[in-house]
Protein backbone atom coordinates (compact mmCIF):
# COMPACT_ATOMS: atom_id res chain seq x y z
CA UNK A 1 0.00 0.00 0.00
CA UNK A 2 1.31 3.33 -0.90
CA UNK A 3 0.90 6.16 1.86
CA UNK A 4 1.36 9.68 0.77
CA UNK A 5 1.09 12.21 3.73
CA UNK A 6 0.76 15.94 3.65
CA UNK A 7 3.19 15.85 0.33
CA UNK A 8 4.55 19.78 -0.09
CA UNK A 9 7.38 20.00 -3.01
CA UNK A 10 8.36 23.28 -4.96
CA UNK A 11 10.92 24.50 -7.09
CA UNK A 12 12.96 26.62 -6.69
CA UNK A 13 10.45 29.73 -7.31
CA UNK A 14 7.35 28.11 -6.90
CA UNK A 15 5.47 25.36 -4.79
CA UNK A 16 3.94 23.00 -7.11
CA UNK A 17 2.14 20.17 -4.25
CA UNK A 18 0.97 21.75 -0.91
CA UNK A 19 0.20 19.66 0.98
CA UNK A 20 -0.60 16.40 -0.67
CA UNK A 21 -2.24 13.56 0.84
CA UNK A 22 -3.02 9.95 -0.60
CA UNK A 23 -3.98 6.93 0.15
CA UNK A 24 -3.90 3.92 -2.50
CA UNK A 25 -4.68 0.30 -1.33
CA UNK A 26 -3.43 -2.93 -2.88
CA UNK A 27 -5.35 -3.76 -6.26
CA UNK A 28 -7.37 -0.10 -6.55
CA UNK A 29 -7.71 1.61 -9.74
CA UNK A 30 -6.95 4.99 -9.56
CA UNK A 31 -7.45 7.88 -11.88
CA UNK A 32 -5.51 11.44 -10.99
CA UNK A 33 -6.54 13.88 -13.79
CA UNK A 34 -5.44 17.32 -13.64
CA UNK A 35 -4.78 20.39 -16.04
CA UNK A 36 -1.08 21.19 -17.21
CA UNK A 37 1.07 22.16 -15.01
CA UNK A 38 -1.00 20.95 -12.00
CA UNK A 39 2.11 18.78 -11.06
CA UNK A 40 0.77 15.13 -12.34
CA UNK A 41 4.12 14.27 -13.26
CA UNK A 42 5.96 15.76 -10.23
CA UNK A 43 3.61 14.01 -8.00
CA UNK A 44 4.18 10.49 -10.14
CA UNK A 45 7.77 11.15 -9.38
CA UNK A 46 7.64 11.47 -6.10
CA UNK A 47 5.03 8.36 -5.59
CA UNK A 48 7.58 5.94 -7.40
CA UNK A 49 10.51 7.48 -4.81
CA UNK A 50 12.56 8.72 -8.07
CA UNK A 51 12.98 12.39 -6.29
CA UNK A 52 14.60 12.71 -3.19
CA UNK A 53 17.04 15.53 -4.02
CA UNK A 54 18.37 17.55 -7.00
CA UNK A 55 16.26 20.48 -8.07
CA UNK A 56 13.16 19.31 -6.30
CA UNK A 57 12.30 20.71 -2.91
CA UNK A 58 10.53 18.57 -0.35
CA UNK A 59 9.49 21.24 2.54
CA UNK A 60 7.20 18.53 4.19
CA UNK A 61 5.58 15.22 4.28
CA UNK A 62 6.21 12.22 2.14
CA UNK A 63 5.60 8.70 0.79
CA UNK A 64 5.57 6.01 2.47
CA UNK A 65 5.37 2.24 0.86
CA UNK A 66 3.91 -0.69 3.34
CA UNK A 67 5.04 1.79 6.06
CA UNK A 68 8.30 2.83 5.13
CA UNK A 69 9.89 5.25 3.10
CA UNK A 70 11.62 4.50 -0.11
CA UNK A 71 14.97 5.09 0.68
CA UNK A 72 14.34 2.01 3.09
CA UNK A 73 13.98 -0.53 0.25
CA UNK A 74 16.95 -1.54 -1.84
CA UNK A 75 17.42 -0.56 -5.37
CA UNK A 76 16.52 -4.41 -6.08
CA UNK A 77 13.21 -4.45 -4.26
CA UNK A 78 12.01 -1.26 -5.22
CA UNK A 79 12.36 -2.15 -9.15
CA UNK A 80 10.13 -4.95 -8.33
CA UNK A 81 7.68 -3.05 -6.51
CA UNK A 82 7.08 0.03 -8.49
CA UNK A 83 7.07 1.21 -12.00
CA UNK A 84 6.66 4.61 -13.50
CA UNK A 85 5.88 4.86 -16.97
CA UNK A 86 6.84 8.37 -17.77
CA UNK A 87 5.27 10.73 -19.88
CA UNK A 88 8.00 11.05 -22.75
CA UNK A 89 8.35 7.69 -23.71
CA UNK A 90 12.39 8.63 -25.66
CA UNK A 91 13.42 9.50 -22.01
CA UNK A 92 12.31 6.08 -21.10
CA UNK A 93 14.18 3.79 -23.00
CA UNK A 94 17.16 2.36 -21.53
CA UNK A 95 19.82 3.10 -23.81
CA UNK A 96 21.53 -0.02 -23.46
CA UNK A 97 19.41 -2.36 -25.66
CA UNK A 98 19.88 -2.77 -28.97
CA UNK A 99 16.44 -3.93 -29.40
CA UNK A 100 12.91 -4.08 -28.34
CA UNK A 101 13.44 -7.57 -26.98
CA UNK A 102 16.42 -6.74 -25.40
CA UNK A 103 14.79 -3.90 -23.79
CA UNK A 104 12.03 -5.73 -21.92
CA UNK A 105 14.68 -8.05 -20.95
CA UNK A 106 16.60 -5.38 -19.41
CA UNK A 107 15.12 -5.08 -16.18
CA UNK A 108 14.85 -8.68 -15.41
CA UNK A 109 18.60 -8.98 -16.27
CA UNK A 110 19.56 -6.44 -14.25
CA UNK A 111 17.69 -8.36 -11.04
CA UNK A 112 19.85 -11.39 -11.46
CA UNK A 113 16.68 -13.75 -12.28
CA UNK A 114 17.28 -16.76 -13.49
CA UNK A 115 17.74 -17.33 -17.49
CA UNK A 116 14.35 -19.44 -18.12
CA UNK A 117 12.56 -17.21 -15.64
CA UNK A 118 13.83 -13.90 -17.89
CA UNK A 119 12.83 -15.53 -21.02
CA UNK A 120 8.98 -16.41 -19.96
CA UNK A 121 8.68 -12.84 -19.01
CA UNK A 122 10.39 -11.42 -22.01
CA UNK A 123 8.49 -13.68 -24.34
CA UNK A 124 5.16 -13.12 -22.15
CA UNK A 125 5.44 -9.21 -22.41
CA UNK A 126 6.06 -9.06 -25.74
CA UNK A 127 2.86 -10.99 -26.65
CA UNK A 128 0.87 -9.34 -24.18
CA UNK A 129 2.29 -5.74 -25.34
CA UNK A 130 1.39 -6.66 -29.03
CA UNK A 131 5.45 -6.20 -29.61
CA UNK A 132 5.99 -9.63 -31.28
CA UNK A 133 6.71 -8.26 -34.49
CA UNK A 134 8.74 -5.51 -33.47
CA UNK A 135 11.47 -7.80 -31.33
CA UNK A 136 13.91 -7.30 -33.14
CA UNK A 137 13.42 -3.65 -33.67
CA UNK A 138 15.77 -0.81 -32.70
CA UNK A 139 13.75 0.83 -29.52
CA UNK A 140 15.09 4.59 -30.94
CA UNK A 141 13.56 4.26 -34.01
CA UNK A 142 9.90 3.02 -32.93
CA UNK A 143 7.04 5.56 -33.71
CA UNK A 144 6.12 7.64 -30.51
CA UNK A 145 3.13 5.08 -29.81
CA UNK A 146 5.20 2.04 -30.18
CA UNK A 147 7.87 3.21 -27.90
CA UNK A 148 5.16 3.94 -25.22
CA UNK A 149 3.74 0.40 -25.49
CA UNK A 150 7.32 -0.51 -25.29
CA UNK A 151 8.13 1.41 -22.12
CA UNK A 152 4.64 -0.01 -20.57
CA UNK A 153 5.66 -3.28 -21.72
CA UNK A 154 9.36 -2.85 -20.07
CA UNK A 155 7.92 -2.12 -16.93
CA UNK A 156 5.57 -4.75 -16.86
CA UNK A 157 8.14 -7.29 -17.28
CA UNK A 158 9.80 -6.44 -13.97
CA UNK A 159 6.52 -7.43 -12.15
CA UNK A 160 5.94 -4.66 -10.13
CA UNK A 161 3.13 -4.10 -7.01
CA UNK A 162 2.68 -0.62 -8.10
CA UNK A 163 2.18 0.54 -11.70
CA UNK A 164 2.47 4.52 -12.14
CA UNK A 165 1.32 6.21 -15.96
CA UNK A 166 1.93 9.65 -16.49
CA UNK A 167 -0.35 10.50 -19.58
CA UNK A 168 0.19 7.15 -21.14
CA UNK A 169 -2.12 7.49 -23.79
CA UNK A 170 -1.00 10.66 -25.15
CA UNK A 171 0.35 8.83 -27.95
CA UNK A 172 -1.68 6.19 -28.74
CA UNK A 173 -4.27 5.18 -31.25
CA UNK A 174 -7.69 4.54 -29.94
CA UNK A 175 -7.03 0.36 -30.62
CA UNK A 176 -4.28 0.78 -28.66
CA UNK A 177 -5.73 2.71 -25.58
CA UNK A 178 -8.35 -0.03 -25.32
CA UNK A 179 -5.39 -2.23 -25.41
CA UNK A 180 -3.47 -0.68 -23.04
CA UNK A 181 -6.29 -0.47 -20.69
CA UNK A 182 -7.29 -4.20 -20.80
CA UNK A 183 -3.60 -5.15 -20.33
CA UNK A 184 -3.69 -3.07 -16.84
CA UNK A 185 -6.96 -4.67 -16.27
CA UNK A 186 -5.53 -8.16 -16.96
CA UNK A 187 -2.97 -7.51 -14.28
CA UNK A 188 -2.89 -9.65 -10.91
CA UNK A 189 -5.58 -8.26 -8.16
CA UNK A 190 -3.04 -7.16 -6.06
CA UNK A 191 -1.44 -4.62 -8.23
CA UNK A 192 -2.37 -1.03 -7.94
CA UNK A 193 -2.40 1.22 -10.55
CA UNK A 194 -2.57 4.73 -11.07
CA UNK A 195 -3.12 6.86 -14.24
CA UNK A 196 -2.69 10.58 -14.32
CA UNK A 197 -4.09 12.16 -17.48
CA UNK A 198 -5.46 15.20 -18.39
CA UNK A 199 -8.53 13.93 -19.71
CA UNK A 200 -11.36 11.56 -18.21
CA UNK A 201 -12.31 10.25 -21.27
CA UNK A 202 -10.30 7.40 -21.54
CA UNK A 203 -10.16 6.25 -18.42
CA UNK A 204 -13.94 6.84 -16.72
CA UNK A 205 -14.59 2.74 -17.17
CA UNK A 206 -11.64 1.77 -15.76
CA UNK A 207 -10.60 3.81 -12.71
CA UNK A 208 -12.43 2.37 -9.29
CA UNK A 209 -11.41 6.29 -7.57
CA UNK A 210 -11.07 9.30 -9.28
CA UNK A 211 -8.92 12.03 -7.81
CA UNK A 212 -8.47 15.77 -9.07
CA UNK A 213 -5.13 17.65 -8.95
CA UNK A 214 -5.99 21.27 -8.55
CA UNK A 215 -3.98 24.46 -7.29
CA UNK A 216 -1.16 21.89 -5.15
CA UNK A 217 -4.48 19.79 -3.83
CA UNK A 218 -5.54 16.61 -4.39
CA UNK A 219 -9.12 16.07 -3.81
CA UNK A 220 -11.95 13.16 -4.42
CA UNK A 221 -15.66 14.13 -4.08
CA UNK A 222 -17.19 11.13 -2.40
CA UNK A 223 -17.67 9.29 -5.94
CA UNK A 224 -16.60 9.48 -9.46
CA UNK A 225 -19.71 11.12 -10.42
CA UNK A 226 -19.47 13.52 -7.68
CA UNK A 227 -15.58 14.50 -8.88
CA UNK A 228 -16.71 15.38 -12.00
CA UNK A 229 -20.11 17.57 -11.73
CA UNK A 230 -17.60 20.15 -9.32
CA UNK A 231 -17.47 23.61 -10.38
CA UNK A 232 -13.99 23.82 -10.64
CA UNK A 233 -13.22 20.13 -12.13
CA UNK A 234 -15.60 20.94 -14.71
CA UNK A 235 -13.80 24.63 -15.40
CA UNK A 236 -10.38 23.03 -15.07
CA UNK A 237 -10.36 18.91 -17.20
CA UNK A 238 -14.05 19.79 -18.39
CA UNK A 239 -16.71 16.95 -18.66
CA UNK A 240 -16.34 13.84 -20.56
CA UNK A 241 -17.03 14.02 -24.49
CA UNK A 242 -19.92 11.98 -24.54
CA UNK A 243 -21.99 13.42 -21.18
CA UNK A 244 -21.15 17.21 -22.90
CA UNK A 245 -22.98 15.42 -25.97
CA UNK A 246 -25.72 14.56 -24.01
CA UNK A 247 -25.96 18.22 -22.31
CA UNK A 248 -26.17 19.50 -25.96
CA UNK A 249 -28.69 17.64 -27.06
CA UNK A 250 -30.39 18.39 -23.35
CA UNK A 251 -30.62 21.83 -24.49
CA UNK A 252 -32.48 21.46 -28.15
CA UNK A 253 -34.93 18.75 -27.41
CA UNK A 254 -36.84 16.99 -24.46
CA UNK A 255 -35.37 13.86 -24.47
CA UNK A 256 -37.72 10.71 -22.40
CA UNK A 257 -35.70 10.70 -19.16
CA UNK A 258 -35.08 13.86 -17.60
CA UNK A 259 -31.10 13.66 -17.46
CA UNK A 260 -29.57 15.48 -14.65
CA UNK A 261 -26.03 15.55 -12.83
CA UNK A 262 -27.80 12.07 -11.05
CA UNK A 263 -28.10 9.98 -14.01
CA UNK A 264 -26.17 12.15 -17.00
CA UNK A 265 -24.16 9.42 -19.40
CA UNK A 266 -20.28 9.68 -18.44
CA UNK A 267 -18.91 6.68 -20.55
CA UNK A 268 -20.34 5.17 -23.84
CA UNK A 269 -21.64 2.32 -21.98
CA UNK A 270 -23.84 4.29 -20.07
CA UNK A 271 -25.05 6.67 -22.98
CA UNK A 272 -25.79 3.68 -25.02
CA UNK A 273 -27.91 2.21 -22.07
CA UNK A 274 -29.74 5.49 -22.22
CA UNK A 275 -30.38 5.33 -25.98
CA UNK A 276 -31.84 1.91 -25.89
CA UNK A 277 -34.21 2.61 -23.26
CA UNK A 278 -35.63 5.89 -24.95
CA UNK A 279 -35.93 4.15 -28.22
CA UNK A 280 -37.50 1.41 -26.68
CA UNK A 281 -39.85 3.81 -24.57
CA UNK B 1 26.37 7.88 -36.77
CA UNK B 2 29.94 6.44 -38.42
CA UNK B 3 30.00 3.90 -35.42
CA UNK B 4 26.41 2.50 -35.22
CA UNK B 5 27.23 1.45 -38.59
CA UNK B 6 30.51 0.24 -38.92
CA UNK B 7 29.27 -2.92 -38.19
CA UNK B 8 29.19 -5.81 -40.95
CA UNK B 9 27.10 -8.66 -40.19
CA UNK B 10 28.63 -11.90 -41.85
CA UNK B 11 29.46 -15.43 -40.70
CA UNK B 12 33.10 -15.44 -41.09
CA UNK B 13 35.13 -17.07 -38.20
CA UNK B 14 36.03 -13.53 -37.07
CA UNK B 15 32.47 -12.41 -36.43
CA UNK B 16 31.92 -16.01 -34.54
CA UNK B 17 34.59 -15.40 -32.22
CA UNK B 18 33.56 -14.44 -28.70
CA UNK B 19 34.58 -10.35 -28.72
CA UNK B 20 36.35 -10.74 -25.34
CA UNK B 21 38.84 -13.20 -27.53
CA UNK B 22 38.64 -10.65 -30.24
CA UNK B 23 39.20 -7.53 -28.17
CA UNK B 24 42.02 -9.10 -26.11
CA UNK B 25 43.71 -9.71 -29.96
CA UNK B 26 43.01 -5.90 -30.67
CA UNK B 27 45.26 -4.61 -27.36
CA UNK B 28 47.82 -7.36 -27.98
CA UNK B 29 48.08 -5.62 -31.74
CA UNK B 30 48.38 -2.19 -29.83
CA UNK B 31 50.52 -2.76 -27.23
CA UNK B 32 53.15 -4.97 -29.82
CA UNK B 33 52.41 -1.95 -32.24
CA UNK B 34 55.13 0.30 -30.08
CA UNK B 35 57.54 -2.99 -30.43
CA UNK B 36 57.57 -3.40 -34.05
CA UNK B 37 60.29 -1.48 -36.49
CA UNK B 38 58.53 0.58 -39.27
CA UNK B 39 58.21 -1.96 -41.96
CA UNK B 40 57.22 -4.34 -40.23
CA UNK B 41 54.20 -2.18 -38.66
CA UNK B 42 53.26 -1.50 -42.59
CA UNK B 43 53.49 -5.07 -43.39
CA UNK B 44 51.13 -6.38 -40.56
CA UNK B 45 48.71 -3.54 -40.97
CA UNK B 46 48.76 -4.91 -44.31
CA UNK B 47 47.64 -8.70 -43.68
CA UNK B 48 45.23 -6.85 -41.13
CA UNK B 49 43.33 -5.49 -43.83
CA UNK B 50 43.50 -8.88 -46.06
CA UNK B 51 41.98 -10.27 -43.29
CA UNK B 52 39.31 -7.70 -43.33
CA UNK B 53 39.16 -8.60 -47.29
CA UNK B 54 39.26 -12.91 -46.35
CA UNK B 55 36.04 -12.06 -43.70
CA UNK B 56 33.62 -10.06 -46.13
CA UNK B 57 34.34 -6.81 -44.63
CA UNK B 58 37.07 -5.74 -46.70
CA UNK B 59 35.60 -3.16 -48.42
CA UNK B 60 33.88 -1.29 -45.07
CA UNK B 61 37.03 -1.62 -43.27
CA UNK B 62 39.30 -0.59 -46.32
CA UNK B 63 37.48 2.99 -47.57
CA UNK B 64 37.42 3.93 -43.80
CA UNK B 65 41.13 2.97 -43.69
CA UNK B 66 41.81 5.08 -46.51
CA UNK B 67 39.75 7.69 -45.33
CA UNK B 68 40.85 8.08 -41.67
CA UNK B 69 44.71 7.09 -41.98
CA UNK B 70 45.26 9.09 -45.40
CA UNK B 71 45.58 12.74 -44.30
CA UNK B 72 47.11 12.24 -41.29
CA UNK B 73 50.01 10.12 -42.81
CA UNK B 74 50.49 12.55 -45.49
CA UNK B 75 50.94 15.13 -42.85
CA UNK B 76 53.19 13.21 -40.33
CA UNK B 77 55.24 12.65 -43.23
CA UNK B 78 55.39 16.10 -44.80
CA UNK B 79 55.95 17.63 -41.08
CA UNK B 80 58.90 15.25 -39.83
CA UNK B 81 60.20 14.70 -43.36
CA UNK B 82 60.16 17.87 -44.78
CA UNK B 83 59.02 20.77 -42.43
CA UNK B 84 60.79 19.80 -38.57
CA UNK B 85 64.41 21.49 -39.03
CA UNK B 86 66.92 18.19 -38.49
CA UNK B 87 70.30 17.93 -38.65
CA UNK B 88 70.69 15.89 -41.85
CA UNK B 89 68.21 17.83 -44.02
CA UNK B 90 69.03 17.54 -47.57
CA UNK B 91 67.93 19.95 -50.38
CA UNK B 92 66.25 18.58 -53.06
CA UNK B 93 64.48 21.17 -55.18
CA UNK B 94 64.71 25.14 -54.40
CA UNK B 95 63.35 25.54 -51.01
CA UNK B 96 62.19 21.97 -50.26
CA UNK B 97 64.23 19.71 -48.31
CA UNK B 98 63.74 16.40 -46.38
CA UNK B 99 65.00 14.83 -43.86
CA UNK B 100 65.97 10.56 -44.03
CA UNK B 101 65.71 10.36 -40.10
CA UNK B 102 62.87 12.71 -40.14
CA UNK B 103 60.79 10.31 -43.02
CA UNK B 104 62.29 7.47 -40.74
CA UNK B 105 60.08 8.55 -37.81
CA UNK B 106 57.45 9.18 -39.57
CA UNK B 107 57.43 5.98 -40.82
CA UNK B 108 57.84 4.62 -37.48
CA UNK B 109 54.38 6.88 -36.16
CA UNK B 110 52.17 6.46 -39.25
CA UNK B 111 52.94 2.79 -39.59
CA UNK B 112 51.76 2.61 -35.19
CA UNK B 113 48.40 4.72 -36.46
CA UNK B 114 47.95 2.46 -39.31
CA UNK B 115 48.26 -0.78 -37.83
CA UNK B 116 46.03 0.46 -34.33
CA UNK B 117 43.08 2.16 -37.37
CA UNK B 118 43.41 -0.91 -38.92
CA UNK B 119 42.99 -3.79 -36.21
CA UNK B 120 40.25 -1.70 -34.67
CA UNK B 121 38.25 -1.47 -37.81
CA UNK B 122 38.84 -4.60 -38.48
CA UNK B 123 37.14 -5.14 -34.97
CA UNK B 124 34.09 -3.20 -34.70
CA UNK B 125 32.96 -4.62 -38.37
CA UNK B 126 33.33 -7.95 -37.57
CA UNK B 127 31.45 -7.34 -33.74
CA UNK B 128 28.03 -5.99 -33.16
CA UNK B 129 27.94 -3.48 -29.97
CA UNK B 130 25.20 -5.66 -28.83
CA UNK B 131 26.93 -8.99 -28.70
CA UNK B 132 30.17 -7.02 -27.05
CA UNK B 133 28.03 -5.90 -24.32
CA UNK B 134 26.42 -9.44 -23.69
CA UNK B 135 29.99 -10.31 -23.20
CA UNK B 136 31.22 -8.20 -21.60
CA UNK B 137 28.00 -8.91 -18.91
CA UNK B 138 28.56 -12.29 -19.09
CA UNK B 139 32.32 -11.65 -17.94
CA UNK B 140 30.99 -10.17 -15.05
CA UNK B 141 32.60 -6.79 -15.95
CA UNK B 142 30.27 -3.61 -14.09
CA UNK B 143 27.02 -2.96 -15.81
CA UNK B 144 28.19 0.61 -15.76
CA UNK B 145 31.14 0.05 -17.86
CA UNK B 146 29.47 -1.47 -20.42
CA UNK B 147 26.70 1.24 -20.40
CA UNK B 148 29.43 3.98 -20.79
CA UNK B 149 30.18 1.88 -24.18
CA UNK B 150 26.76 0.98 -25.52
CA UNK B 151 25.09 4.25 -24.62
CA UNK B 152 26.58 6.78 -27.06
CA UNK B 153 26.45 4.11 -30.35
CA UNK B 154 23.00 4.70 -29.54
CA UNK B 155 22.28 7.75 -28.58
CA UNK B 156 24.14 9.28 -31.14
CA UNK B 157 21.86 8.46 -33.82
CA UNK B 158 19.00 10.17 -31.80
CA UNK B 159 20.81 13.07 -31.30
CA UNK B 160 21.27 13.95 -34.64
CA UNK B 161 17.64 13.13 -35.44
CA UNK B 162 16.81 15.70 -32.76
CA UNK B 163 19.56 18.33 -33.56
CA UNK B 164 17.98 18.07 -37.11
CA UNK B 165 14.44 18.65 -35.82
CA UNK B 166 15.64 22.27 -33.61
CA UNK B 167 17.25 23.60 -36.63
CA UNK B 168 14.25 22.55 -38.88
CA UNK B 169 11.97 24.50 -36.70
CA UNK B 170 14.10 27.39 -36.29
CA UNK B 171 14.66 27.75 -39.81
CA UNK B 172 10.65 27.39 -40.20
CA UNK B 173 10.51 30.07 -37.98
CA UNK B 174 12.92 32.25 -39.79
CA UNK B 175 16.50 31.48 -38.87
CA UNK B 176 18.71 31.54 -41.24
CA UNK B 177 21.59 28.83 -41.31
CA UNK B 178 23.37 30.10 -44.69
CA UNK B 179 24.94 33.51 -45.42
CA UNK B 180 28.34 34.37 -44.19
CA UNK B 181 30.42 32.06 -41.81
CA UNK B 182 29.45 34.54 -39.15
CA UNK B 183 25.78 33.76 -39.37
CA UNK B 184 26.19 30.48 -39.56
CA UNK B 185 28.06 29.89 -36.15
CA UNK B 186 25.17 32.23 -34.47
CA UNK B 187 22.96 29.39 -35.85
CA UNK B 188 25.03 27.11 -34.25
CA UNK B 189 24.68 28.42 -30.94
CA UNK B 190 21.04 28.73 -31.51
CA UNK B 191 20.68 24.98 -32.34
CA UNK B 192 23.27 24.13 -29.39
CA UNK B 193 21.68 25.66 -26.31
CA UNK B 194 17.93 23.67 -27.08
CA UNK B 195 20.13 20.60 -27.93
CA UNK B 196 22.40 20.58 -24.94
CA UNK B 197 19.22 21.38 -22.35
CA UNK B 198 17.46 19.06 -23.76
CA UNK B 199 20.46 16.44 -23.86
CA UNK B 200 20.68 17.29 -20.11
CA UNK B 201 17.15 16.76 -18.94
CA UNK B 202 17.05 13.75 -20.95
CA UNK B 203 20.03 12.25 -19.25
CA UNK B 204 18.79 13.08 -15.37
CA UNK B 205 15.33 11.17 -16.73
CA UNK B 206 16.94 8.08 -17.96
CA UNK B 207 19.33 7.75 -15.36
CA UNK B 208 16.15 7.72 -13.13
CA UNK B 209 14.93 5.15 -15.22
CA UNK B 210 18.00 3.37 -14.79
CA UNK B 211 17.99 3.04 -11.56
CA UNK B 212 14.47 2.34 -11.25
CA UNK B 213 14.95 -0.93 -14.00
CA UNK B 214 17.33 -1.87 -11.13
CA UNK B 215 20.48 -1.06 -13.53
CA UNK B 216 23.90 -1.75 -11.18
CA UNK B 217 21.39 -2.59 -8.09
CA UNK B 218 23.63 -5.95 -7.95
CA UNK B 219 27.26 -5.71 -9.47
CA UNK B 220 26.40 -8.48 -11.93
CA UNK B 221 23.29 -8.94 -13.90
CA UNK B 222 22.23 -12.15 -15.96
CA UNK B 223 22.92 -12.74 -19.55
CA UNK B 224 19.96 -14.73 -21.24
CA UNK B 225 21.78 -15.17 -24.55
CA UNK B 226 25.92 -14.66 -24.14
CA UNK B 227 28.31 -15.44 -26.92
CA UNK B 228 29.44 -18.73 -27.55
CA UNK B 229 32.86 -18.81 -25.63
CA UNK B 230 35.29 -22.64 -26.52
CA UNK B 231 37.92 -23.64 -24.06
CA UNK B 232 40.00 -22.88 -26.80
CA UNK B 233 39.36 -18.85 -26.96
CA UNK B 234 39.84 -18.87 -23.30
CA UNK B 235 43.14 -20.60 -23.50
CA UNK B 236 44.32 -18.17 -26.35
CA UNK B 237 42.85 -14.96 -24.46
CA UNK B 238 44.91 -15.87 -21.33
CA UNK B 239 47.99 -16.63 -23.65
CA UNK B 240 48.05 -12.98 -25.35
CA UNK B 241 47.48 -11.55 -22.02
CA UNK B 242 50.86 -13.21 -21.02
CA UNK B 243 52.36 -12.30 -23.88
CA UNK B 244 51.38 -8.37 -23.38
CA UNK B 245 52.47 -8.71 -19.99
CA UNK B 246 56.01 -9.96 -21.05
CA UNK B 247 56.01 -7.17 -23.87
CA UNK B 248 55.34 -4.31 -21.81
CA UNK B 249 58.23 -6.12 -19.29
CA UNK B 250 60.31 -5.68 -22.08
CA UNK B 251 59.72 -2.34 -23.02
CA UNK B 252 59.61 -0.92 -19.34
CA UNK B 253 63.28 -2.70 -18.70
CA UNK B 254 64.61 -2.46 -22.21
N1 LIG C 1 12.64 21.23 -13.08
C1 LIG C 1 11.72 22.17 -12.84
N2 LIG C 1 12.08 23.41 -12.44
C2 LIG C 1 11.16 24.37 -12.19
N3 LIG C 1 9.84 24.17 -12.30
C3 LIG C 1 9.41 22.97 -12.69
C4 LIG C 1 10.31 21.90 -12.99
N4 LIG C 1 9.59 20.82 -13.36
C5 LIG C 1 8.30 21.20 -13.31
N5 LIG C 1 8.18 22.48 -12.91
C6 LIG C 1 6.92 23.21 -12.71
O1 LIG C 1 6.12 22.49 -11.81
C7 LIG C 1 4.76 22.52 -12.21
C8 LIG C 1 4.21 21.11 -12.29
O2 LIG C 1 4.88 20.42 -13.31
P1 LIG C 1 4.44 18.97 -13.75
O3 LIG C 1 5.38 18.53 -14.81
O4 LIG C 1 4.34 18.10 -12.56
O5 LIG C 1 2.99 19.23 -14.36
P2 LIG C 1 2.01 18.22 -15.10
O6 LIG C 1 0.74 18.23 -14.33
O7 LIG C 1 2.67 16.93 -15.29
O8 LIG C 1 1.76 18.95 -16.48
P3 LIG C 1 1.53 18.33 -17.95
O9 LIG C 1 0.10 17.98 -18.06
O10 LIG C 1 1.86 19.47 -18.83
O11 LIG C 1 2.43 17.18 -18.09
C9 LIG C 1 4.70 23.28 -13.52
O12 LIG C 1 4.27 24.58 -13.26
C10 LIG C 1 6.13 23.29 -13.99
O13 LIG C 1 6.40 24.47 -14.68
MG1 LIG D 1 3.26 15.86 -16.88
Amino acid sequence: MIEVIDLHVGFASSDVLKGVSLRVAQGERLAILGGNGSGKSTLAGWLAGWFSGGTHRLTAGGCLWNGKPWDDYTLVERAATVQLVGQFPAQHISGRAFTVAEEIAFGPENLGLPHEEIVTRRDETLAACHLEHLAGRDPFTLSGGEQQRLVIASALALRPKLMILDEPFSNLDPEARSHTLSVLNALPADVSVIIMDTNPDTVLGWANRLFVLHEGKISEFGNIRATLFDPTVIATIGLPAVTRCFLEIERGSGSAENLSRDNLPLTFVEAAAILRRSRSA
Amino acid sequence: MLNSSIYCPGESSLHRANPLTKSTGLFTVVVTSFLLPPPALWVVSAIILLIGLACGVGGSVIWRYVLLSLPFTLAVFVFHGAILPRSDMQPVLGWLHYSLTGLEHASLVGGRISLILASSLLFVSTTAPATLLRALDAARWPPGLSFLLASPLLLLDQFTGRARAISDAQQTRGLSVDGSPWRRLQALRMLLVPLLTSALADAQERSHVLTARGFRALPYRTVIDPPADTRFQRFLRWSLAVFMAMETAFMVLR
